[in-house]
């Protein structure tokens, strides 16, 4: 078992470069780290970089470089080399990262449409061969869907979409969430419903999350650490730094 | 091993949920198996029944002899003998081969010059449920004297044979029965078949020789033994005939068989064959391309689902399995619904052409190995045909889930 100073994520001098036809970005963090149970906002407009970092802490996109990319999984004492993992192209081992530790909330909830909303919460869980019947009920109600748990996305309302992501981000217990722009497509009321019900419920699971979002207002949130941001235009194209 | 089947599960309610596209793909394969199972079935039905009559029909395996020589009993015995040789047995001249009449008192028709043609045990104009005749009284008679006779089941005739002694005419009559009546497939000519030793009383009366079995006056017969002219001859299998007709033009016997129609019928059953294959091969292969390309435009269309599907962690060998699932499945469908169409097909094209087939033949026709072989190959086609789909679903990379959803 880890340690609680032990970091969850710890990242130095991680790059990511993108390139598009007569457009270069390049995303740089120089130093970041995610400690267990922490709370950290990624908040900047579009295309500022906080997708791209979201999606290298998602282990979805590889890095181009680093110095030290690692993540720290609760149940064993070594930290994972994740840029190693790349590097040797070991995506099973990868896959098997986001499958026990990692939940996802994404914008429009990502919920597979033929799965029902009982069947698309319990997916994690059962991915890992655990039996999410007993978690779903009572994970259901505290988000206010238990009334739709047998019917299938497309009859759900965005908001009601978002609060079955976020019950699947959660039902397999994973250590850490990565939500991007949980609340971007949604009415202001709504957002602000959904950023509170995630907020308390990582907050009562005790998991880490990083949140990307453009949205939220810039007032400090309780137990929120805003990562530092900044965005540079060179003559290379854009470049954006995040640091803790 | 969660994974896995946790996937098989997405795979099998995708296909559930998207019933629609599921029952096009399913229909487009259906058009494809229905005609090749249909076509399958004509192949073993009507065409193997049609070859198989024709190559195991006795007359095709039959070498016969042109003209009259003289044959011994050693000769005959050593024919036997051959493993090529499935049946022999003498036969006398031709001119005295014959019943001059023969006389149906129940109906009060009479046929003349029923050519009588030897048998014995083992005949292959016989079947196996037909009686051999035996003695100087017993005859089996072709479906075509049958009908000249009017006699629709075995029962008395009166026979008449004919000679001409010391330039007067002589006949003798005798009572024979008829013990069976050889399907009309087997024998197209008005003929008997009788035994040998009825044919040899025969030949020794129109000779003046007399038959004490019959009592029939003539001269004493010959202490000499006894020489044939001709024999009936049938080769083990329709491979044998040309070997038996080479040894036999060798020893100077000139005969004729049907050995250009055998190989014009070995052609004919290769290259129908060879047809089959090519068509069925055809079917397959469009059964393949069309399922591949349905199955890769469906990876397309679910890249987003299916890099969500990656992206929760589900390995990328898991991954390629879900279009093959999914193959799989609709494949079995699609071979179920086209053996469901084929069964009242079959019947259909059955009772159609139940006048032109014989008991236990069938125009169309699957055995249960040709079911298992049909389920075998589209389900191998399918999972050829998902491959492509699973190396393209495998390199979507999960990101896409993140960014487009």
């Amino acid at each position: 078992m880890t340690s609680a100073a032990t970091p969850v994520y710890c990242c130095r001098a991680l790059v990511k470069q993108r390139r598009s036809t007569g457009s270069s970005f390049s995303l740089h963090v120089p130093t970041f780290e995610l400690h267990a149970g922490e709370i950290i906002l990624l908040r900047g407009a579009s295309g500022c970089g906080k997708s791209t970092l979201l999606d290298l802490l998602a282990l979805a996109l590889r890095p181009d470089a680093a110095e030290c990319f690692v993540f720290q999984p609760p149940t064993t004492a070594a930290p994972v080399d994740l840029w190693a993992h790349w590097q040797r192209g070991q995506y099973d081992a990868l896959a098997s990262l986001r499958r026990h530790h990692l939940g996802y909330i994404l914008q429009t909830g990502g919920l597979l449409p033929f799965l029902t909303v009982r069947e698309n919460i319990g997916l994690t869980a059962r991915l890992l061969g655990r039996d999410a019947t007993a978690m779903i009920g009572p994970l259901a109600a505290r988000l206010q869907i238990t009334v739709h748990l047998d019917t299938y996305p497309r009859q759900l309302s965005l908001g009601e979409r978002q609060r079955v992501a976020i019950a699947r981000a959660l039902a397999h217990q994973p250590a850490v969430i990565l939500a991007d722009e949980p609340t971007a497509s949604l009415d202001p009321r709504n957002a602000q419903i959904i950023r509170e019900l995630l907020l308390e419920l990582v907050r009562e699971s005790g998991t880490a999350a990083v949140i990307a979002t453009h949205d939220w207002d810039d007032e400090p949130i309780t137990g929120v650490r805003v990562l530092n941001h900044r965005l540079a235009s060179t003559a290379r194209g854009t470049q954006a730094y995040f640091w803790t | 091993m969660s994974a896995t089947r946790e996937l098989l599960y997405l795979a099998y309610r995708d296909v559930v949920y998207e019933r629609r596209l599921t029952l096009c793909q399913v229909l487009a394969l259906l058009a494809v198996l229905a005609p090749l199972l249909i076509l399958f079935a004509l192949k073993f039905g009507l065409i193997d029944t049609l070859t198989t009559r024709l190559l195991t029909a006795p007359a095709n395996r039959e070498v016969i002899a042109v003209g009259s020589r003289h044959y011994e009993a050693a000769w005959f015995a050593q024919m036997a003998a051959r493993p090529d040789v499935a049946f022999i047995v003498p036969n006398t001249r031709r001119i005295s081969a014959s019943l001059s009449h023969l006389h149906n008192p129940a109906s009060g028709r009479t046929a003349t010059a029923l050519q009588m043609i030897p048998t014995a045990a083992g005949d292959p104009l016989l079947t196996a449920d037909q009686p051999v005749p035996q003695g100087m009284a017993e005859i089996v008679l072709s479906a075509s004297a049958a009908r000249a006779l009017d006699l629709t089941e075995p029962g008395p005739l009166i026979a008449r044979i004919a000679r001409t002694r010391s330039g007067q005419p002589e006949f003798v009559t005798w009572t024979v029965r008829v013990v069976a009546i050889l399907p009309a497939a087997t024998l197209s000519e008005d003929a008997a078949l009788v035994p040998l030793e009825l044919l040899i009383a025969t030949e020794d009366y129109r000779d003046g020789v007399a038959v004490a079995a019959l009592g029939w006056s003539g001269t004493a017969p010959a202490p000499t033994s006894r020489q044939f002219a001709r024999f009936r001859l049938y080769a083990a299998s329709l491979n044998d005939v040309a070997r038996l007709e080479a040894d036999l033009t060798a020893e100077g016997i000139s005969v004729r068989s049907q050995l250009a129609e055998i190989a014009a019928l070995h052609a004919l059953d290769r290259n129908l064959g060879r047809v089959f294959w090519l068509i069925a091969a055809l079917g397959l292969i469009g059964l393949v391309a069309s399922l591949a390309a349905s199955l890769v435009a469906t990876v397309e269309r679910k890249q987003r689902e299916l890099s969500i599907i990656r992206l929760i962690g589900f390995p990328t060998a898991s991954l390629i399995l879900y279009p093959v699932a999914q193959a799989v499945l609709i494949a079995t469908a699609a071979a179920l619904a086209a053996l469901l169409l084929y069964w009242p097909l079959s019947m259909l094209l059955n009772t159609w052409f139940a006048a032109s087939l014989r008991p236990s033949e069938a125009i169309c026709r699957l055995l249960p190995q040709h079911i298992l072989l049909a389920l075998a190959a589209t389900l191998i086609g399918a999972v050829i045909a998902a491959a492509w789909a699973g190396w393209r679903a495998a390199r979507i990379e999960p990101a896409e889930g993140v960014r487009n959803v």
